[in-house]
Protein backbone atom coordinates (compact mmCIF):
# COMPACT_ATOMS: atom_id res chain seq x y z
CA UNK A 1 0.00 0.00 0.00
CA UNK A 2 1.34 3.58 -0.60
CA UNK A 3 1.62 6.04 1.74
CA UNK A 4 -0.64 8.28 0.89
CA UNK A 5 -2.98 5.55 0.77
CA UNK A 6 -2.70 4.89 4.04
CA UNK A 7 -3.49 7.82 5.04
CA UNK A 8 -7.31 9.05 6.45
CA UNK A 9 -8.69 12.39 6.53
CA UNK A 10 -8.68 12.58 10.20
CA UNK A 11 -4.62 12.01 10.22
CA UNK A 12 -4.84 15.37 8.74
CA UNK A 13 -6.47 17.38 11.20
CA UNK A 14 -4.66 18.62 13.77
CA UNK A 15 -6.58 20.03 16.39
CA UNK A 16 -10.11 18.38 17.58
CA UNK A 17 -14.08 19.54 17.53
CA UNK A 18 -13.66 21.17 21.38
CA UNK A 19 -10.80 23.11 20.14
CA UNK A 20 -12.19 24.29 17.16
CA UNK A 21 -15.75 25.25 18.41
CA UNK A 22 -13.99 26.88 21.40
CA UNK A 23 -12.60 29.19 18.35
CA UNK A 24 -15.88 30.84 17.95
CA UNK A 25 -16.40 31.95 21.56
CA UNK A 26 -12.62 33.44 21.96
CA UNK A 27 -13.23 35.43 18.52
CA UNK A 28 -16.43 36.43 19.84
CA UNK A 29 -15.83 37.38 23.05
CA UNK A 30 -12.19 39.11 21.97
CA UNK A 31 -14.66 41.35 19.71
CA UNK A 32 -17.63 42.19 21.47
CA UNK A 33 -19.34 43.71 20.46
CA UNK A 34 -18.80 43.31 16.95
CA UNK A 35 -20.56 39.95 16.43
CA UNK A 36 -23.71 42.07 16.82
CA UNK A 37 -22.44 44.41 14.56
CA UNK A 38 -21.91 41.84 11.92
CA UNK A 39 -24.75 40.30 12.61
CA UNK A 40 -26.42 44.05 11.80
CA UNK A 41 -24.56 43.74 8.91
CA UNK A 42 -26.12 40.60 7.41
CA UNK A 43 -29.33 41.54 7.86
CA UNK A 44 -28.54 45.17 6.21
CA UNK A 45 -26.90 43.38 3.34
CA UNK A 46 -30.64 41.21 3.15
CA UNK A 47 -32.55 44.28 2.98
CA UNK A 48 -30.59 46.12 0.56
CA UNK A 49 -30.59 42.66 -2.18
CA UNK A 50 -34.56 42.48 -1.16
CA UNK A 51 -35.60 46.16 -1.22
CA UNK A 52 -32.75 47.25 -4.07
CA UNK A 53 -31.56 50.75 -2.41
CA UNK A 54 -29.68 53.27 -4.71
CA UNK A 55 -26.00 51.99 -4.87
CA UNK A 56 -27.19 48.74 -3.90
CA UNK A 57 -24.29 47.10 -5.99
CA UNK A 58 -21.91 48.75 -3.81
CA UNK A 59 -23.19 48.29 -0.83
CA UNK A 60 -23.88 44.40 -1.42
CA UNK A 61 -19.98 44.36 -2.67
CA UNK A 62 -18.54 46.24 0.39
CA UNK A 63 -20.64 44.48 2.91
CA UNK A 64 -19.10 41.27 1.72
CA UNK A 65 -15.69 42.50 1.01
CA UNK A 66 -15.47 43.51 4.53
CA UNK A 67 -16.94 40.24 6.02
CA UNK A 68 -13.98 38.35 3.99
CA UNK A 69 -11.53 41.07 5.48
CA UNK A 70 -12.71 40.81 8.63
CA UNK A 71 -13.19 37.22 8.86
CA UNK A 72 -9.78 36.23 7.56
CA UNK A 73 -8.57 38.56 10.06
CA UNK A 74 -10.85 37.89 13.40
CA UNK A 75 -11.13 34.08 13.06
CA UNK A 76 -8.85 32.89 10.39
CA UNK A 77 -5.45 34.79 11.10
CA UNK A 78 -5.72 35.95 15.21
CA UNK A 79 -7.54 32.50 15.82
CA UNK A 80 -7.43 29.10 14.06
CA UNK A 81 -3.90 29.79 12.51
CA UNK A 82 -2.68 29.37 16.16
CA UNK A 83 -4.06 25.69 16.42
CA UNK A 84 -3.82 25.04 12.38
CA UNK A 85 -0.76 26.38 10.71
CA UNK A 86 -2.08 25.87 7.25
CA UNK A 87 -4.00 29.00 7.94
CA UNK A 88 -1.28 31.43 7.61
CA UNK A 89 -1.71 30.39 3.86
CA UNK A 90 -5.93 30.52 4.25
CA UNK A 91 -6.18 33.73 5.77
CA UNK A 92 -4.32 36.25 2.49
CA UNK A 93 -6.80 34.70 0.63
CA UNK A 94 -9.88 35.85 2.47
CA UNK A 95 -8.06 39.20 2.02
CA UNK A 96 -7.45 38.69 -1.37
CA UNK A 97 -11.17 37.73 -1.65
CA UNK A 98 -12.42 40.65 0.49
CA UNK A 99 -9.81 42.85 -1.07
CA UNK A 100 -11.57 42.33 -4.96
CA UNK A 101 -14.97 42.90 -3.70
CA UNK A 102 -14.46 46.30 -2.41
CA UNK A 103 -12.75 47.35 -5.41
CA UNK A 104 -15.51 46.24 -7.30
CA UNK A 105 -17.31 48.54 -4.95
CA UNK A 106 -15.26 51.21 -6.25
CA UNK A 107 -15.29 50.49 -9.70
CA UNK A 108 -18.47 49.64 -9.70
CA UNK A 109 -18.44 46.90 -12.57
CA UNK A 110 -19.05 43.43 -12.68
CA UNK A 111 -21.44 41.95 -10.66
CA UNK A 112 -25.24 42.58 -11.01
CA UNK A 113 -28.10 41.80 -8.89
CA UNK A 114 -30.91 41.08 -10.78
CA UNK A 115 -34.45 41.90 -8.62
CA UNK A 116 -35.69 39.07 -6.41
CA UNK A 117 -38.45 37.88 -8.56
CA UNK A 118 -38.18 34.73 -10.22
CA UNK A 119 -38.37 31.17 -8.22
CA UNK A 120 -34.47 30.87 -8.39
CA UNK A 121 -33.28 34.01 -7.04
CA UNK A 122 -36.09 34.01 -4.68
CA UNK A 123 -35.12 30.44 -3.24
CA UNK A 124 -31.60 31.72 -3.09
CA UNK A 125 -32.46 34.49 -1.21
CA UNK A 126 -34.47 32.54 1.64
CA UNK A 127 -31.60 30.44 1.85
CA UNK A 128 -29.23 33.92 2.07
CA UNK A 129 -32.02 35.08 4.86
CA UNK A 130 -31.01 31.45 6.34
CA UNK A 131 -27.42 31.60 6.53
CA UNK A 132 -27.69 35.30 7.77
CA UNK A 133 -30.34 34.89 10.30
CA UNK A 134 -30.07 31.35 11.12
CA UNK A 135 -26.88 30.18 10.91
CA UNK A 136 -25.63 31.52 14.44
CA UNK A 137 -28.48 29.41 16.22
CA UNK A 138 -26.84 26.34 14.82
CA UNK A 139 -24.22 26.06 18.00
CA UNK A 140 -27.59 26.01 20.35
CA UNK A 141 -28.38 23.30 17.69
CA UNK A 142 -25.82 20.97 18.91
CA UNK A 143 -25.45 21.77 22.25
CA UNK A 144 -22.75 24.48 22.38
CA UNK A 145 -23.83 28.46 23.88
CA UNK A 146 -24.76 31.18 21.70
CA UNK A 147 -21.45 32.64 22.87
CA UNK A 148 -20.00 30.36 20.16
CA UNK A 149 -22.11 31.40 17.43
CA UNK A 150 -21.01 31.63 14.26
CA UNK A 151 -21.76 34.59 12.52
CA UNK A 152 -21.34 36.11 8.95
CA UNK A 153 -18.14 38.12 8.90
CA UNK A 154 -16.44 36.59 11.74
CA UNK A 155 -16.75 33.12 11.28
CA UNK A 156 -15.74 32.28 7.65
CA UNK A 157 -18.72 29.36 6.97
CA UNK A 158 -21.07 31.37 7.35
CA UNK A 159 -19.53 34.41 5.43
CA UNK A 160 -18.54 31.80 2.48
CA UNK A 161 -22.00 30.28 2.26
CA UNK A 162 -23.48 33.70 1.62
CA UNK A 163 -21.23 35.19 -0.46
CA UNK A 164 -21.61 32.14 -2.93
CA UNK A 165 -25.94 32.49 -2.66
CA UNK A 166 -25.10 36.34 -3.06
CA UNK A 167 -22.81 35.51 -6.33
CA UNK A 168 -25.11 32.76 -7.54
CA UNK A 169 -28.37 35.96 -7.11
CA UNK A 170 -25.54 38.06 -9.28
CA UNK A 171 -25.16 38.20 -12.96
CA UNK A 172 -21.80 38.87 -14.97
CA UNK A 173 -18.80 36.54 -15.29
CA UNK A 174 -17.09 38.32 -13.01
CA UNK A 175 -18.85 36.40 -9.92
CA UNK A 176 -17.58 33.08 -11.28
CA UNK A 177 -14.08 34.19 -10.41
CA UNK A 178 -15.43 35.75 -7.46
CA UNK A 179 -16.47 32.22 -6.14
CA UNK A 180 -13.16 30.54 -6.54
CA UNK A 181 -12.22 31.59 -2.85
CA UNK A 182 -15.65 30.88 -1.33
CA UNK A 183 -16.03 27.41 -2.79
CA UNK A 184 -12.26 26.42 -2.07
CA UNK A 185 -13.11 27.85 1.66
CA UNK A 186 -16.70 25.93 1.42
CA UNK A 187 -14.83 22.47 0.45
CA UNK A 188 -11.76 22.92 2.97
CA UNK A 189 -14.66 23.56 6.05
CA UNK A 190 -16.61 20.55 4.71
CA UNK A 191 -13.30 18.48 4.47
CA UNK A 192 -12.96 19.59 8.22
CA UNK A 193 -16.20 18.86 9.30
CA UNK A 194 -16.06 15.73 8.46
CA UNK A 195 -12.48 14.50 9.75
CA UNK A 196 -13.97 16.04 13.04
CA UNK A 197 -16.79 14.29 12.97
CA UNK A 198 -15.04 11.11 11.88
CA UNK A 199 -12.57 11.13 15.26
CA UNK B 1 5.14 -15.27 42.71
CA UNK B 2 5.69 -11.53 43.98
CA UNK B 3 7.63 -9.33 42.06
CA UNK B 4 9.72 -7.06 43.60
CA UNK B 5 10.56 -3.56 41.45
CA UNK B 6 14.22 -4.80 41.25
CA UNK B 7 13.26 -8.13 39.57
CA UNK B 8 10.98 -5.62 36.96
CA UNK B 9 13.76 -3.88 35.78
CA UNK B 10 15.91 -6.59 35.40
CA UNK B 11 13.17 -8.46 34.04
CA UNK B 12 12.45 -6.13 31.46
CA UNK B 13 16.01 -5.39 30.50
CA UNK B 14 17.25 -9.27 30.20
CA UNK B 15 14.82 -11.68 29.51
CA UNK B 16 12.28 -9.35 28.26
CA UNK B 17 8.74 -7.61 29.52
CA UNK B 18 6.03 -10.41 28.54
CA UNK B 19 8.55 -13.58 29.12
CA UNK B 20 9.53 -12.24 32.50
CA UNK B 21 6.55 -11.90 34.00
CA UNK B 22 3.84 -14.53 34.15
CA UNK B 23 0.06 -12.65 33.82
CA UNK B 24 -2.26 -12.92 37.06
CA UNK B 25 0.64 -11.99 39.30
CA UNK B 26 0.14 -9.61 41.90
CA UNK B 27 2.58 -6.94 42.13
CA UNK B 28 2.12 -3.25 44.61
CA UNK B 29 4.37 -1.15 41.95
CA UNK B 30 2.80 2.41 41.68
CA UNK B 31 4.34 2.33 38.07
CA UNK B 32 6.74 -0.35 35.95
CA UNK B 33 9.80 1.26 34.75
CA UNK B 34 11.50 -0.03 31.65
CA UNK B 35 14.99 0.11 30.63
CA UNK B 36 16.63 2.49 28.03
CA UNK B 37 19.03 0.28 26.40
CA UNK B 38 21.49 2.76 25.37
CA UNK B 39 21.76 4.12 28.45
CA UNK B 40 20.51 1.81 31.27
CA UNK B 41 18.37 4.57 32.25
CA UNK B 42 15.09 3.69 33.18
CA UNK B 43 11.15 5.59 32.18
CA UNK B 44 7.87 4.91 33.15
CA UNK B 45 6.03 2.92 30.73
CA UNK B 46 3.37 4.79 30.12
CA UNK B 47 3.97 8.30 28.89
CA UNK B 48 2.13 11.49 27.54
CA UNK B 49 1.41 12.39 23.90
CA UNK B 50 0.21 16.01 22.81
CA UNK B 51 -0.72 15.36 19.67
CA UNK B 52 -4.27 16.50 18.18
CA UNK B 53 -4.93 17.13 22.02
CA UNK B 54 -2.94 19.85 23.33
CA UNK B 55 -3.59 21.91 20.44
CA UNK B 56 -5.09 24.41 21.98
CA UNK B 57 -4.39 27.18 20.81
CA UNK B 58 -4.42 30.34 23.72
CA UNK B 59 -7.90 29.00 24.77
CA UNK B 60 -7.25 29.86 28.60
CA UNK B 61 -9.86 27.20 29.65
CA UNK B 62 -8.41 24.43 27.62
CA UNK B 63 -4.54 25.80 29.24
CA UNK B 64 -5.73 24.92 32.10
CA UNK B 65 -7.16 21.84 31.55
CA UNK B 66 -4.20 20.26 29.53
CA UNK B 67 -1.85 21.54 32.83
CA UNK B 68 -4.33 19.75 34.89
CA UNK B 69 -3.52 16.46 32.51
CA UNK B 70 -0.25 17.29 33.16
CA UNK B 71 -0.10 17.51 36.78
CA UNK B 72 -2.21 14.29 37.20
CA UNK B 73 -0.03 12.43 34.64
CA UNK B 74 3.05 13.85 36.88
CA UNK B 75 1.09 12.91 40.15
CA UNK B 76 0.99 9.62 38.85
CA UNK B 77 5.19 9.23 38.36
CA UNK B 78 4.67 9.62 34.85
CA UNK B 79 7.80 11.31 33.06
CA UNK B 80 7.82 11.25 29.17
CA UNK B 81 6.14 13.82 27.15
CA UNK B 82 6.23 14.05 23.85
CA UNK B 83 5.46 16.48 21.16
CA UNK B 84 6.65 18.39 17.69
CA UNK B 85 6.50 21.22 15.91
CA UNK B 86 4.14 19.52 13.81
CA UNK B 87 1.56 19.85 16.13
CA UNK B 88 0.09 22.74 16.08
CA UNK B 89 0.55 24.71 19.55
CA UNK B 90 1.01 21.65 21.51
CA UNK B 91 4.31 22.45 22.53
CA UNK B 92 3.37 26.23 23.98
CA UNK B 93 0.31 24.10 26.19
CA UNK B 94 3.51 22.54 27.39
CA UNK B 95 5.52 25.28 28.35
CA UNK B 96 2.08 26.48 30.17
CA UNK B 97 1.67 23.28 31.79
CA UNK B 98 5.41 23.34 33.17
CA UNK B 99 5.15 26.95 33.69
CA UNK B 100 2.10 26.60 36.25
CA UNK B 101 3.54 23.89 38.16
CA UNK B 102 7.08 23.90 38.26
CA UNK B 103 9.34 21.52 35.67
CA UNK B 104 9.70 18.50 37.77
CA UNK B 105 12.77 16.80 38.21
CA UNK B 106 12.60 13.67 36.42
CA UNK B 107 10.58 15.25 33.20
CA UNK B 108 11.66 13.41 30.42
CA UNK B 109 11.17 15.54 27.42
CA UNK B 110 10.69 14.16 24.01
CA UNK B 111 10.77 16.50 20.96
CA UNK B 112 10.72 15.99 17.32
CA UNK B 113 12.68 18.04 14.22
CA UNK B 114 10.09 18.77 11.67
CA UNK B 115 12.26 20.75 9.09
CA UNK B 116 12.80 20.24 5.44
CA UNK B 117 15.99 22.36 5.50
CA UNK B 118 18.13 20.78 7.85
CA UNK B 119 20.39 23.88 8.14
CA UNK B 120 16.92 25.53 9.80
CA UNK B 121 16.63 22.46 12.47
CA UNK B 122 19.14 23.98 14.85
CA UNK B 123 16.73 27.02 15.00
CA UNK B 124 13.24 25.06 15.17
CA UNK B 125 15.13 23.06 18.26
CA UNK B 126 15.97 26.26 20.21
CA UNK B 127 12.53 27.25 19.37
CA UNK B 128 10.83 24.16 20.50
CA UNK B 129 12.80 24.31 23.66
CA UNK B 130 11.57 28.29 24.19
CA UNK B 131 7.87 27.12 24.03
CA UNK B 132 8.52 24.26 26.62
CA UNK B 133 10.79 26.73 28.60
CA UNK B 134 13.49 24.28 29.03
CA UNK B 135 17.14 24.36 29.19
CA UNK B 136 17.47 20.87 27.21
CA UNK B 137 15.92 17.79 25.82
CA UNK B 138 16.19 14.78 27.19
CA UNK B 139 15.10 12.89 23.50
CA UNK B 140 15.32 14.78 20.43
CA UNK B 141 13.49 12.74 17.18
CA UNK B 142 13.54 13.41 13.45
CA UNK B 143 10.07 13.66 12.83
CA UNK B 144 8.77 11.63 10.01
CA UNK B 145 11.92 10.76 8.46
CA UNK B 146 12.21 14.03 7.17
CA UNK B 147 15.29 15.02 5.91
CA UNK B 148 16.89 12.64 8.08
CA UNK B 149 20.50 12.00 6.87
CA UNK B 150 21.86 15.41 7.99
CA UNK B 151 19.13 16.25 10.70
CA UNK B 152 20.74 12.71 11.76
CA UNK B 153 24.30 14.74 11.73
CA UNK B 154 23.14 17.92 13.61
CA UNK B 155 21.51 15.89 16.23
CA UNK B 156 24.52 13.52 16.63
CA UNK B 157 26.91 16.59 17.04
CA UNK B 158 24.33 18.07 19.66
CA UNK B 159 24.65 14.69 21.44
CA UNK B 160 28.49 14.72 22.00
CA UNK B 161 27.76 18.73 22.64
CA UNK B 162 26.14 17.86 25.84
CA UNK B 163 22.84 19.30 24.43
CA UNK B 164 20.95 16.32 24.18
CA UNK B 165 20.31 13.11 25.68
CA UNK B 166 19.57 11.08 23.66
CA UNK B 167 18.50 10.97 19.60
CA UNK B 168 15.83 9.06 18.20
CA UNK B 169 13.59 9.02 14.87
CA UNK B 170 9.92 8.56 14.35
CA UNK B 171 7.19 7.25 12.08
CA UNK B 172 3.40 6.49 12.51
CA UNK B 173 0.64 4.66 11.17
CA UNK B 174 3.02 1.90 9.40
CA UNK B 175 4.14 3.68 7.18
CA UNK B 176 8.28 4.04 5.66
CA UNK B 177 8.77 0.61 8.07
CA UNK B 178 11.52 -0.30 4.64
CA UNK B 179 13.50 2.84 5.35
CA UNK B 180 12.99 2.81 9.10
CA UNK B 181 14.62 -0.95 9.40
CA UNK B 182 17.32 0.19 6.71
CA UNK B 183 18.31 2.97 9.54
CA UNK B 184 17.48 1.19 12.55
CA UNK B 185 20.54 -1.11 10.97
CA UNK B 186 22.80 1.21 10.01
CA UNK B 187 22.93 3.96 12.19
CA UNK B 188 23.82 4.49 16.25
CA UNK B 189 19.97 5.21 17.59
CA UNK B 190 18.78 5.77 21.27
CA UNK B 191 14.92 5.47 20.49
CA UNK B 192 12.40 4.68 17.44
CA UNK B 193 8.96 5.56 17.75
CA UNK B 194 6.43 4.09 15.86
CA UNK B 195 2.87 2.92 15.58
CA UNK B 196 2.35 -0.56 17.45
CA UNK B 197 -1.19 -1.71 19.15
CA UNK B 198 -3.46 -5.08 19.14
CA UNK B 199 -4.56 -4.02 15.34
CA UNK B 200 -1.36 -2.27 13.91
CA UNK B 201 1.50 -4.97 14.24
CA UNK B 202 3.86 -4.45 11.35
CA UNK B 203 6.28 -3.15 13.69
CA UNK B 204 6.07 -6.88 15.39
CA UNK B 205 7.73 -8.74 11.98
CA UNK B 206 11.23 -7.07 11.67
CA UNK B 207 11.19 -4.02 13.70
CA UNK B 208 10.63 -4.34 16.84
CA UNK B 209 12.80 -7.64 17.05
CA UNK B 210 15.76 -5.12 15.18
CA UNK B 211 15.22 -2.92 17.81
CA UNK B 212 15.59 -5.39 20.69
CA UNK B 213 19.16 -6.70 18.20
CA UNK B 214 20.36 -2.92 18.38
CA UNK B 215 19.33 -1.79 21.51
CA UNK B 216 17.26 1.14 20.88
CA UNK B 217 14.72 1.72 22.89
CA UNK B 218 10.71 1.90 21.59
CA UNK B 219 8.48 4.66 22.10
CA UNK B 220 4.59 3.63 20.92
CA UNK B 221 2.36 5.89 19.64
CA UNK B 222 -1.17 5.94 18.18
CA UNK B 223 -1.50 2.83 20.79
CA UNK B 224 -5.37 3.29 20.68
CA UNK B 225 -5.24 4.97 16.97
CA UNK B 226 -6.34 8.38 17.77
CA UNK B 227 -9.28 6.65 19.80
CA UNK B 228 -10.61 4.92 16.92
CA UNK B 229 -9.86 1.58 18.55
CA UNK B 230 -11.55 2.26 21.87
CA UNK B 231 -14.31 3.66 20.00
CA UNK B 232 -14.27 0.10 17.87
CA UNK B 233 -14.40 -1.88 21.54
CA UNK B 234 -17.11 0.72 23.14
CA UNK B 235 -20.02 -0.90 24.71
CA UNK B 236 -18.44 -4.55 24.46
CA UNK B 237 -17.72 -6.64 27.68
CA UNK B 238 -14.23 -6.73 28.74
CA UNK B 239 -13.39 -10.31 27.74
CA UNK B 240 -13.20 -12.23 31.44
CA UNK B 241 -9.30 -12.83 30.96
CA UNK B 242 -8.92 -8.69 31.07
CA UNK B 243 -9.01 -9.48 35.55
CA UNK B 244 -6.27 -11.71 34.94
CA UNK B 245 -4.01 -8.95 34.43
CA UNK B 246 -5.97 -6.47 36.65
CA UNK B 247 -6.97 -4.05 33.22
CA UNK B 248 -10.63 -2.71 34.42
CA UNK B 249 -11.01 -0.99 30.69
CA UNK B 250 -10.39 -1.73 27.26
CA UNK B 251 -7.61 1.06 27.85
CA UNK B 252 -5.84 -0.71 30.42
CA UNK B 253 -6.00 -4.06 28.30
CA UNK B 254 -4.68 -2.39 24.94
CA UNK B 255 -2.02 -0.29 26.90
CA UNK B 256 -1.08 -4.05 28.88
CA UNK B 257 -0.88 -5.50 25.56
CA UNK B 258 1.26 -2.78 24.47
CA UNK B 259 3.70 -2.38 26.93
CA UNK B 260 4.33 -5.52 27.36
CA UNK B 261 5.78 -6.11 24.82
CA UNK B 262 9.63 -6.72 25.51
CA UNK B 263 11.28 -4.70 23.09
CA UNK B 264 8.61 -1.13 23.84
CA UNK B 265 10.21 1.04 26.14
CA UNK B 266 7.07 3.63 26.79
CA UNK B 267 3.79 3.86 25.17
CA UNK B 268 2.35 7.76 24.68
CA UNK B 269 -1.47 7.71 24.80
CA UNK B 270 -2.66 11.24 24.27
CA UNK B 271 -5.95 13.00 26.27
CA UNK B 272 -7.63 16.04 27.15
CA UNK B 273 -9.29 14.26 30.57
CA UNK B 274 -7.61 13.71 33.75
CA UNK B 275 -9.76 10.55 34.53
CA UNK B 276 -8.46 9.26 31.28
CA UNK B 277 -4.52 10.12 32.32
CA UNK B 278 -5.28 8.57 35.70
CA UNK B 279 -6.97 5.22 33.82
CA UNK B 280 -3.29 5.34 31.96
CA UNK B 281 -0.94 5.65 34.37
CA UNK B 282 -2.75 2.91 36.26
CA UNK B 283 -2.21 0.76 33.22
CA UNK B 284 1.24 0.23 34.66
CA UNK B 285 0.29 -1.39 37.75
CA UNK B 286 -1.24 -5.12 38.48
CA UNK B 287 0.32 -7.76 36.45
CA UNK B 288 0.70 -8.67 32.62
CA UNK B 289 -0.27 -10.52 29.85
CA UNK B 290 2.00 -13.39 28.59
CA UNK B 291 2.25 -14.57 24.82
CA UNK B 292 -0.69 -16.76 25.01
CA UNK B 293 -2.86 -13.40 26.77
CA UNK B 294 -1.29 -11.14 24.24
CA UNK B 295 -3.01 -13.52 21.40
CA UNK B 296 -6.16 -13.50 23.36
CA UNK B 297 -6.33 -9.97 23.62
CA UNK B 298 -5.21 -9.54 19.38
CA UNK B 299 -8.10 -12.15 18.33
CA UNK B 300 -10.65 -10.34 20.70
CA UNK B 301 -9.99 -7.06 19.30
CA UNK B 302 -9.66 -8.52 15.79
CA UNK B 303 -13.54 -10.29 15.98
CA UNK B 304 -15.18 -6.48 17.13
Amino acid sequence: MGDWQSYSLSDFLLFSSRTYYRLFELANNAFWPGPLLAYAIGLLLLLVIWRRPPSHERITAVALGLAWICSGWIFVWQHYSVINWTANYIAPLFWLEGSVLLLIAVSKTGVTLPPINTPSTRTLFILLAGILLFYPLGALLFGRSLSSAEIYGIAPDPTALATVIVLLIATGRTRWLLMIIPAIWCLISALTMWAMHAQ
Amino acid sequence: MNVTRRSLLIGTAAAGFAAGFPRAQAQSLASVRKVIPSSGETVPAVGLGTWTTFNVGNDPVLLDESAAVMAAFFAAGGRMIDSSPMYGSSQTTIGFGLKKQGVPENLFSAEKIWISDPREGPEQIAQSKAYWGVPTFDLMQIHNLVSWQKHLETLRQMKSDGQLRYIGITTSHGRRHAELEKIMATEPLDFVQLTYNPVDREAEARLLPLAREKGIAIIVNRPFQRGSLLRRVSGQSLPDYAVEISARTWAQLILKYVISHPAVTCAIPATTRVDHVKENMATASGSWPDAELRARIEHTIAAL
